[in-house]
């Protein structure tokens, strides 16, 4: 027990350290530095958002438009910038393996979270922006939100522990993944709610585990307004076992992997 | 609370209520569709009211012009003491006729006696009776034309009169056609608040989910705490390195 606490502080100062020093490369101490990590996603969001604005009106389906693309944009940068971040992390941060305390673990959790807050800050600036501007509706509840979001980044972070290792193993991956995680946009859940679609596709749909987590976060957030489909077992109970295998291949790589 | 949601898909409206007590709730649910009851019963009185009672005035329009048609009809046959100057006209002028044809008979007996026998005692009676029926003639058409009571100078004011009843009547029967027309298109047009389920009495208090909340203010939190964190981070980078 005392050697789990040890760890759990030695894990968390590494991760908190790890953070600052990805902050710092990243993005640097110009300008407005690390709040450049919200910058990606605030402006995909509102842009698009304005864009489908004033190409389809105001509301669709009875939801403010805005609110929507707001809602199914933030999520789905969130998973994409991660997954292309997590490919090379290893490579890229080797001579951290230097240190005793950095587990290759540390590596992937590191830029999943810098991602994962930075898309947090990034909802919370558009949320109270446009919830002053009346574009936004205050959540119906919190806890449908916080839960699809933490379904979302469970399944973001379980893809991250598979493509990182793979990355290192296969070049032609780094080719691949920009069109995959292209093609995965129609199975994110981003542009539409299950209810409005054909039922054969809805239930092609359904098989997406981030399907459900952005219909818990879109009832999180609109209430009664929209019919959602999710169930709360089925984007754990994907990811758990696919977790375990990434988990594997990272433990894999570490030992193949070269340290200089 | 109170908490009502449009259902774009089925066309529903859900009124929810929370109350702290069961009984409160549903006595607020019921007395707030009551209150809904009643509005669209306002809105239909209304929609109903206006078209309805324009149809109406109108009618009641048409009919006034109807009985004041008729009446000066009446009046006038009175006045000049005439039911139906036409069938008038045609009756006298068939007694003219039928004197007419029978003073030539009269007048070709007289001709042929005055032929044959001059002297005939019967001659000047017959004589009286030709200028007799002349006579009778001339009172004939007299009642229908040329003095100033005759039928024909009596027509004109009759039939301005009957034309006015005919028109009015029309017009009457028109404006009932719209009258009805109102009624069933406001029929058709009325709102209609049908309750799809009655607010129920729930057994036990469905909320609140006193573990949902405490771990939504725990996750909120944490969500929170790390956003805060990364700002603090990002400007203990800038501060100066003393």
């Amino acid at each position: 027990m005392a050697a789990l606490h040890q760890g759990w502080a030695i894990q968390t100062r590494v991760i908190q350290a790890l953070i600052i020093r990805e902050l710092t490369t990243r993005f640097g101490r110009e300008n407005i530095g690390f709040l450049w990590v919200m910058a990606e996603p605030l402006l995909f969001a509102v842009l698009v958002g304005l864009l489908w604005r004033f190409e389809k009106g105001p509301q669709e389906h009875g939801v403010s438009i805005i609110a929507f693309v707001a809602t199914g944009y933030l999520p789905l940068v969130m998973f994409r910038s991660t997954v292309q971040r997590a490919m090379g992390s290893f490579s890229a941060n080797s001579s951290l393996m230097y240190h005793r305390q950095v587990k290759i673990l540390d590596l992937i959790l590191v830029r999943f979270f810098v991602e994962m807050i930075g898309h947090m800050m990034a909802y919370l600036f558009i949320a109270t922006v446009f919830y002053a501007l009346d574009e936004f509706p205050w959540p119906h509840d919190f806890g449908y939100l916080l839960l699809g979001w933490s379904y979302y980044a469970l399944f973001t972070l379980t893809l991250a522990t598979i493509v990182a290792p793979l990355s290192e193993m296969s070049e032609v991956l780094e080719k691949v993944m920009p069109v995959t995680t292209y093609l995965m946009v129609p199975f994110s859940g981003a542009f539409f709610m299950a209810e409005w679609l054909a039922p054969d596709v809805k239930a092609a749909v359904l098989w997406s585990p981030p399907v459900h987590a952005m219909e818990m976060m879109r009832y999180g957030v609109f209430g009664d307004a929209v019919y959602p489909h999710f169930s709360f077992v089925y984007t754990p109970a994907w990811c758990l076992p696919v977790l375990m295998v990434g988990l594997m291949l990272c433990r894999h790589v570490r030992r193949v992997m070269m340290v200089e | 609370m109170v908490d009502v949601a449009m259902d774009h898909e089925t066309g529903l409206v859900v009124l929810k209520v929370k109350a702290f007590a069961p009984g409160d709730a549903q006595h607020l649910n019921q007395q707030l569709l009551g209150l809904g009851e009643d509005l669209v019963n306002v809105l239909n009185a209304r929609a109903e009211g206006k078209q309805v009672a324009e149809a109406e005035r109108r009618v009641g329009a048409a009919e006034a012009r109807v009985q004041k048609a008729r009446a000066a009809l009446g009046a006038y046959r009175n006045s000049e003491a005439l039911i139906d100057p036409a069938r008038q006209a045609q009756g006298a002028l068939e007694v003219a006729n039928r004197l007419v044809a029978e003073q030539a008979s009269v007048q070709a007996q007289l001709d042929q006696m005055r032929e044959a026998t001059p002297r005939n005692p019967a001659i000047p009676a017959l004589q009286e009776r030709v200028a007799a029926i002349g006579r009778a003639i001339a009172a004939q058409n007299g009642r229908v034309t040329g003095t100033s009571g005759g039928i024909a100078s009596k027509m004109a004011g009759y039939e301005r009169l009957a034309q006015e009843q005919d028109f009015a009547a029309q017009n009457l029967n028109v404006a009932n056609a719209a009258l009805e027309q109102a009624r069933v298109e406001t029929l058709r047009q009325q709102y209609y608040l049908e309750r799809v389920v009655d607010p129920a009495l729930p057994d036990e208090p469905a909320l609140p989910h006193r573990l949902k909340i405490v771990l939504t203010v725990l996750g909120a939190s944490l969500c929170l705490y790390f956003v805060a964190w990364m700002f603090i981070v990002g400007i203990l980078e800038h501060a100066p390195e003393d």
